[in-house]
């Protein structure tokens, strides 16, 4: 029974005395290439997404920025009146019977209410903080302080807020004063 | 001045250096895939195609081994594994080549040829009914009549697991040849 298994042995070694055809090597080599040229073919389409990706960016968020810069700003100090919110999150009350809010905070009318009118406050949230800051340089206005200044502040108060009066457009020759005014019938 | 020109040739130079890595495993390994791929499959071509392939994956993934003596080892784990994915999912398409897998050896006439075919069938049958631990290590003890040691090498386990695995194979070959 053993004579059976060793020539069986035997036959399998013959059997796998077999050896690759002369196109083993080229193969093996043609697909190494293939698989660098895919690769670096995806390195290439990754780069390339990245680049597209950081200049759409940069071009979307320009004008955005600027847009926040020019015309929310106005309004958020002309709105004022808010509890000291101007880090997106405050952890710590800054009045004893106020709570602090847990989550970013918009001015709402119930801050205004919780607001002490000693203290008149504008409720900026953290990227308007940047517009706001702007529009007060150019006016030649103190600077506000960064967020975390006015956290580590138990109420920091704007003195002199900036007036700004809304602007009259003189109407276009030609025009109705009031652009919506009804034709009468 | 060198420095930069150093470190401008660098690719060029580790191009070179792969592509002589490359021809000394080909020259070196080749047939140890392609028999490996012929154990399992049993068919030329699927066999050639499946050990390229198997070729080109360890040699891509050389760098990520720490010992890169062991790119032998390595290279027949990942052709046993990919012959055998390859025949799973070409079982029903594929016809084997018997003829080819049996013992290439003259015979005078064609009760010789019956008889070689009958027993390359029973061979292969038997081999296909080893559970596949016991099976590799019998493949490769048959391929290049490796030793105990070699296979042991290849397989990066010792040799006192490969002389059981042997063991344990040839009392299953001698159970089912009873």
């Amino acid at each position: 029974m053993s004579d059976r298994v060793d020539r069986m042995f035997d036959d399998l070694r013959d059997a796998l005395a077999v050896e690759p055809s002369m196109g083993f090597a080229p193969g093996v080599r043609a697909r190494i290439a293939e698989r660098s040229v895919r690769r670096r073919r995806g390195q290439t389409a990754a780069v390339g997404l990245a680049l597209v990706a950081g200049i759409g960016a940069v071009f979307t968020g320009l004008p955005w920025r600027a847009a926040e810069v020019s015309q929310p700003a106005a309004t958020a100090i002309r709105v004022v009146a808010a509890p000291a919110a101007m880090s997106s999150v405050l952890t710590e009350p800054k009045v004893p019977e106020v709570a602090a809010p847990k989550r970013r905070i918009a001015p709402t009318a119930r801050h205004e209410a919780m607001t002490p009118p000693a203290a008149p406050l504008v409720l900026v949230p953290d990227d308007q903080m940047i517009a706001l800051d702007l529009l007060l340089r150019t006016r030649g206005r103190v600077a506000l302080a960064s967020s975390r200044a006015v956290e580590a502040e138990p109420w920091p108060a704007i003195e002199a807020l900036p007036e700004i009066s809304p602007i009259e457009i003189p109407p276009l020759p030609g025009t109705p004063a009031d652009p919506i005014e009804r034709k009468p019938r | 001045m060198n420095e930069f020109a150093e470190r401008l040739a660098a690719p060029l130079v580790s191009a070179r250096e792969d592509t002589r890595e490359l021809e000394a495993r080909l020259a070196d390994s080749s047939a140890l895939a392609f028999r490996v791929a012929f154990s399992v499959l049993r068919n030329r071509e699927d066999a050639e195609d499946v050990a390229q392939e198997a070729f080109a994956r360890a040699f891509q993934r050389l760098g990520q081994l720490r010992d890169r003596d062991r790119f032998r080892t390595w290279l027949v784990r990942v052709t046993w594994r990919l012959a055998l994915d390859h025949r799973r999912g070409a079982r029903r398409r594929t016809a084997r080549e018997d003829a080819v897998a049996a013992p290439p050896v003259h015979r005078e006439t064609q009760e010789d040829r019956l008889l070689a075919d009958e027993r390359a069938r029973r061979l292969w049958d038997a081999i296909d009914r080893l559970p596949g631990k016991l099976r590799l290590v019998v493949v490769l003890n048959a391929i290049e009549e490796n030793g105990v040691a070699d296979v042991a090498r290849l397989l990066g386990v010792p040799e006192g697991t490969v002389k059981s695995r042997l063991f344990d194979a040839r009392r299953k070959l001698q159970e089912w040849l009873r």
